[in-house]
């Protein structure tokens, strides 16, 4: 009995770590904004409002209410799955997020599709031409990529592709064509930083003992690299990926800027400048729950690929 | 070999690269776009100079790109720069105010004021219907102020209308207004986009979604929204009640107008420049040049409604004396500051009225306090003040600085304009530090009174302004300078129920040539737009207040 506890226990155990997790940013983001200087009132009804007007707003949105009791309030309506009304905007939470939510995911993966597969492919050329030409002329364009911000590169393609060329449209997201210039823009970075990142992985496994051991007991290339170098050159990359998920979520703001791109990081952040507080809390909670099951996932990922994680080595992140 | 042919490889990208991304990012967008266009300039023609002998043609769409998304279309939800773009193509008003500030009729045809100035009646035209066919009649006109004035209203007209004692709907077409007091301001209110008229049953049926799903009378309507994108409003083919001084009172030639949300000024421009915006309003030196040169663009000069000034907190010392507020004004340089802050872009002001504000004085140019440092030494001997061997300006009484600290918030282009006042002041003896707040921040700091000068902003679109922000009834609120004087709030409130203009325009003038004696605020400028339209619409029309009326343009083939 006992012992079925805790394997139990055990099994829960990183889920509640993530719960946990996700309820500590949800009240950083509501602490931060109470602290903040200004109010929703002045988004509402401006600088001019007479002082009437503004008393009566906030009792009707409820402000008058010490902090503690509005909050017990926003954590049991949304535990019955309530993220409630946007004050700004007067329309459900959940409404304004699940318009945007999928533009979102659809810009995060498919930049982190894009980058990986690039990432891997140029790491591993790279790393088997090592000290080629080839090798260093993707080392130099890795580095270049690197220091240039996504922003910049955003204006440039802009400039490139849309206003020279006309290929692309500068603006919006209505269509697969929009997520084009968005998606390279932040996937060349993150591309670069997995090409490192493997190749340098991959100089290290092929040093390694047991690879030579097992070119000597007469493996063929595909197969020493495939049983092999891959499984164990691949599996920080992972981790790596999964950590730049939750990056990309909330922060490709500036490049969702620069394309007018109609995402979550644009709607989280004009709710943060309209103390729009149950928008900032929903997307917050929303985004750090998506990435805490990203994280889940590449856990499980990373499981697949390396067996000593599988026979029970707690993994770091 | 193949080492040297790799080094010189890598230094053409190094020099690619450092050519594209060394520049400010403005800077490298002008020159790549300047090039082509520059060959054309000779052609570039002018609205003025094109015929306009051709018949519009009706369809087209046109783009139209806005900084913000509305959070809401309901006239009587929170405002945005969004909705007060957008809201006058979709609704219609009672009455309808002209570039020179006269009011013509629109869907009120004639209204009558009475003998007190306390009951205004406005009688409305008839077979006016909402985009859904509910009849537009007094009951919708009661409805949809009604709605202003309840409890919990959001709706930027509340304090305005809080003179209202009540609005009666009299038969089908008469709406009757009983005021506290007469009223000089509310027309001015009325004719504003917020005092659009709604449709009764369709604020109902959506209620708390009425915001994305706004029905009103005017000559385009709602057809879609997609969030955080875009806003597409269709033509109103049964329209026919457009004001009646534009040429074209039916339904408008243009097939849809799009509001493309773009956040960014940058993006906007890149947008024009691919095509994918007709029409955008700019006021950055460096864009306006390269729109200059585009043969695809019209620029449009829009002064607004605005005026830029440094507020005093006269309750802060040592600024509660009038000698040392006008010597600090007579420090600063406005022509100067207008061309190195804004690059031009903006007028230098004096008086405490915008230039385009009705009741404003231009007389009184002479009376105000010009750049002048001579001047401004004898000013400060006289309030007790000496200057040092280091040219520093020092209290005689306890031999402490004269310095001072500028609150503003963070909104481009303060930093830029408080370093500039900063520079002039000290060249004259004048310390100055800047405190840069996040606008919300900053407005609170203000309202509590806790900084010594302010650089402000205000937009408005009557003379009442400055009873809004300095009268002493509304310290604690919007009086964010504190200053109180007897004479001037006698002047205002008289001028604030005065029917008659002459007399109105009489008592402003007064009111501002104590201001401008007195100087509780240096205004400094008052800020231009620069409205950019695609060079094919034609007879479009700029009204009052930045206000663009496209039902007579048209998109030439």
């Amino acid at each position: 009995m006992a012992e079925a506890l805790r394997k139990g226990f055990n099994i829960l155990k990183p889920f509640a770590g993530r719960l946990v997790t996700v309820w500590v940013a949800g009240l950083l983001a509501f602490m931060i904004l109470e602290m903040s200087p200004g109010d929703v009132i002045q988004t509402l009804v401006g600088d001019e409002a007479s002082l009437e007007q503004i008393s009566n707003l906030r009792q009707q949105l409820d402000l008058d209410r010490p902090l503690l009791i509005r909050y017990t309030d926003y954590i049991l309506n949304f535990l019955r799955g309530d993220f409630g009304t946007s004050l700004v905007r007067g329309r459900p939470v959940l409404q304004l997020v699940g318009e945007r939510f999928g533009n979102t995911l659809l810009l995060t993966f498919s930049s982190v599709l894009l980058a990986s597969m690039f990432g891997v492919v140029f790491g591993m050329a790279s790393a088997m031409r090592y000290r080629s030409l080839l090798d260093t002329s993707i080392l130099i364009a890795t580095t270049v990529f690197l220091a240039i911000p996504a922003f910049s590169s955003a204006i440039l393609f802009v400039q490139l592709f849309s206003v020279h060329l006309g290929w692309l449209p500068a603006v919006g997201g209505s269509s697969l064509r929009h997520l084009i210039l968005p998606t390279l823009s932040l996937s060349i970075p993150l591309a670069s930083v997995i090409t490192r990142l493997v190749r340098s992985r991959l100089i290290d496994e092929l040093g390694q003992f047991y690879v030579t051991t097992a070119f000597a007991k007469g493996m063929t290339a595909r197969q020493v690299w495939k049983n092999h170098i891959l499984r164990n050159a691949l599996t920080p990359a992972v981790t790596f990926i999964g950590l730049q998920i939750g990056h990309l979520l909330g922060g490709a703001v500036i490049v969702e800027t620069v394309f007018a791109y109609p995402g979550v990081g644009r709607l989280i952040v004009q709710a943060i400048f309209d103390q729009d507080y149950p928008v900032v809390l929903a997307g917050v909670i929303l985004l750090t729950l998506l990435f805490q099951m990203v994280n889940g996932l590449t856990d499980g990922i990373q499981r697949l690929i390396d067996p000593r994680i599988r026979e029970g080595n707690e993994t770091v992140c | 070999m193949s080492k040297k042919f790799f080094l010189f490889f890598f230094f053409q990208i190094l020099i690619f690269l450092t050519a594209c991304v060394g520049n400010p990012i403005s800077e490298t967008q002008q020159s790549v776009i300047n090039e082509p266009a520059e060959v054309q300039v000779e052609v570039q023609s002018t609205p003025s100079e094109m015929p306009k002998v051709d018949v519009p043609a009706v369809g087209g769409t046109i783009t139209r790109a806005i900084s913000s998304e509305p959070a809401t279309l309901d006239p009587s939800g929170a405002a945005s720069s969004g909705q007060n773009v957008i809201l006058p193509y979709l609704l219609d008003m009672l009455i309808y105010r002209d570039v020179d500030n006269s009011y013509k009729p629109y869907l009120a045809e004639k209204w009558t004021i009475s003998e007190d100035g306390r009951v205004v009646t406005f009688f409305l035209r008839d077979g006016v219907k909402f985009h859904d066919g509910t009849p537009l009649n007094a009951e919708a006109v009661r409805f949809t102020y009604q709605r202003v004035m309840q409890e919990g209203s959001k709706s930027p007209l509340v304090s305005s209308f809080s003179n209202i004692e009540a609005i009666e709907a009299v038969g089908e077409n008469q709406v009757v207004f009983r005021l506290k007091k007469p009223s000089a301001t509310l027309f001015s209110t009325l004719s504003t986009a917020y005092a659009g008229i709604i449709s009764p049953t369709a604020a109902e049926k959506y209620g708390d979604s009425f915001g994305i799903h706004l029905v009103g009378s005017g000559p385009f309507q709602l057809e879609s929204w997609k969030p955080g994108e875009s806003i597409t409003l269709v033509r109103n083919e049964a329209y026919s009640w457009g004001p009646s001084i534009l040429s074209n009172s039916g339904a408008p030639y243009l097939e849809r107008i799009i509001f493309q949300v773009i956040p960014d000024m940058s993006s906007q421009l890149a947008a024009f420049q691919s095509g994918e915006v007709d029409i955008l309003f700019i006021n950055q030196p460096a864009h306006l040049d390269v729109l200059r040169k585009d043969p695809a663009a019209q620029v449009v000069e829009v002064e607004l409604n605005s005026l830029v000034y440094l507020g005093f907190n006269v309750q802060a010392e040592p600024f509660g004396d009038q000698r040392l507020r006008r010597a600090i004004a007579q420090m600063i340089d406005k022509k100067e500051l207008v061309e190195i802050a804004l690059g031009g872009v903006g007028k230098p002001a004096f008086s405490p009225l915008a230039s385009t504000l009705p009741g404003y004085d231009a007389s009184l140019r002479d009376e105000s306090p010009d750049y002048n440092l001579v001047e401004a030494e004898k000013l400060l001997n006289e309030a007790g003040y000496e200057k040092r061997a280091d040219g520093k300006w020092v209290d005689k009484m306890n031999g402490k600085e004269l310095s001072l600290e500028i609150l503003a918030s963070t909104r481009p282009p303060n930093e830029t304009l408080a370093t500039v006042i900063q520079n002039q002041l000290q060249r004259a003896g004048v310390n100055v530090t800047i405190k840069l707040l996040e606008s919300k921040a900053a407005s609170e700091v203000a309202t509590q009174g806790d900084y010594q000068v302010m650089l402000w902003r205000y937009d408005w679109n009557d003379a009442d302004v400055l009873n809004v922000y300095l009268s002493s009834s509304r310290i604690g609120t919007t009086n964010r300078s504190f200053y109180s004087n007897p004479e001037l709030d006698e002047i205002l409130e008289s001028a604030a129920v005065e029917l008659n203009e002459e007399k109105r325009n009489q008592l402003y003038s007064q009111a501002q040539r104590i201001l401008i004696q007195e100087q509780p605020w240096i205004p400094l400028y008052v800020p231009k737009d620069y409205l950019v339209l695609r060079s094919n619409l034609s007879d479009y029309i700029m009204g009052p207040m930045g206000r663009l009326v496209l039902t007579d343009a048209w998109l030439k083939p």
